[in-house]
């Protein structure tokens, strides 16, 4: 049950986008996932499933707080094969608890300095997360990686900040996934109509979403890029 | 293995077959957790980024340590010097308490009075 924190202090980078579309993509795929929405503020997951017409795949726990964060992520992590936490865009103790008991971080942020800037701020949590919890166990490791969130989609031109930032994340040697997650309309659809991609592609005629089998195609690889670290740091 | 122009081997670029996801989610066995690890102590290595609580009321012992002589060098508390303290006490709304507290943690666990003199200093007193 590896425990999978997505985390970003800055708001609107895509966290709970890349929770949502990861999550229930692993869970299509037969395995036990639970988000834990850790947002107080905002609960879009709990929000989510809230508004649903059936029960999804993935269990959503929501009510999480500073206090009870640790104990939430020990009950849920012996009961699912994946947890996903989808941690709140500020810098709280909160966010910093949840990431030092993950065993992978993704940090999902927009092509702009804004996200750039408060991403470092999680990567010095984590590192310094990693230190703290190798004092209990020296074998243990908090990987992280960052993931470009509403790009441009592939083959479409790619705008000189997305370019930069690319440039400037390959040029410092940090981790990231090799595949962006593109803005796409179907990934804003997943929120709007409480639906997963996949139970969007039975919608037709004014309800029909276009190009979501590139959609699907886009999450699988970065899940793919995702299972294929986990598997490597068991 | 593929024959070139020259007839020498190359290597053919067929990626290896994987797994199908759903065996290879299978094989990632139990992760264990970290060993119980006191939240203090978590929120000490975070405090240094930026790392502080947000919920109203719930002050964090950030300090490993307790407070030494000569904390207070440079606080209100000094700056005042030895004047002889005088005691203020408010009663006030649940809500302007926590925001008051809150504020007080969100700043790195000031004192209240140290909290007051900081909002005194924002708001050009």
């Amino acid at each position: 049950m590896p425990i999978i924190a997505v985390s970003n202090p800055k708001g609107g980078a895509g966290k709970s986008t890349t929770t949502l579309l990861l999550s229930t993509y692993l869970a299509e795929q037969q395995a036990s996932v639970c988000i834990i929405d850790a947002d107080p503020q905002q609960e879009l997951m709990v929000d989510w499933k809230r508004n649903r017409a059936t029960p999804p795949k993935v269990t959503i726990v929501g009510g999480v707080s500073e206090e009870n964060i640790v104990d939430v992520l020990k009950r849920e992590a012996d009961r699912h094969q994946f947890i996903f936490l989808d941690l709140e865009g500020t810098a709280s103790v909160l966010v910093s608890r949840a990431i030092m008991m993950a065993n992978y971080v993704i940090i999902p942020i927009q092509c702009s300095r804004a996200d750039a800037r408060q991403a470092s701020k999680a990567i010095h949590a984590v590192e310094s997360g990693e230190k703290l919890v190798r004092n209990f166990d020296p074998k243990r490791r908090i990987p992280y990686r960052i993931l470009l969130t509403r790009t441009s989609a592939p083959g479409a031109p790619v705008n000189s900040i997305q370019r930069t930032i690319e440039a400037e994340i390959m040029e410092s040697g940090l981790p990231r996934f090799k595949n962006n997650l593109a803005e796409r309309i179907s990934y804003k659809a997943v929120f709007a109509k409480y639906m997963t991609l996949y139970e969007m592609e039975t919608l037709t005629g004014k309800e029909k979403v276009g190009n979501l089998e590139t959609a699907e195609l886009n999450v699988v690889k970065i899940a793919d890029e995702l299972v294929t670290d986990l598997g490597a740091e068991r | 293995m593929g024959k070139s122009f020259f007839e020498l081997d190359e290597p053919d670029e067929k990626e290896p077959e994987q797994e199908p996801m759903s065996a290879r989610l299978a094989a990632i066995g139990k992760t264990p957790l970290l060993p119980a690890i006191d939240t203090a102590m978590m929120d000490a290595a975070a405090s240094p980024f930026g790392f502080t609580s947000r919920e109203p009321g719930s002050k964090q012992e950030l300090d490993l340590e307790p407070r030494k002589r000569g904390r207070y060098r440079n606080t209100a508390r000094a700056k005042a010097g030895k004047e002889k303290p005088k005691f203020i006490a408010l009663n006030c709304p649940p809500a302007l308490y926590d925001r008051f507290v809150g504020f007080a943690d969100r700043n790195g666990g000031l004192t209240y009075n140290e909290a007051l003199a900081k909002l005194l200093e924002m708001a050009g007193c």
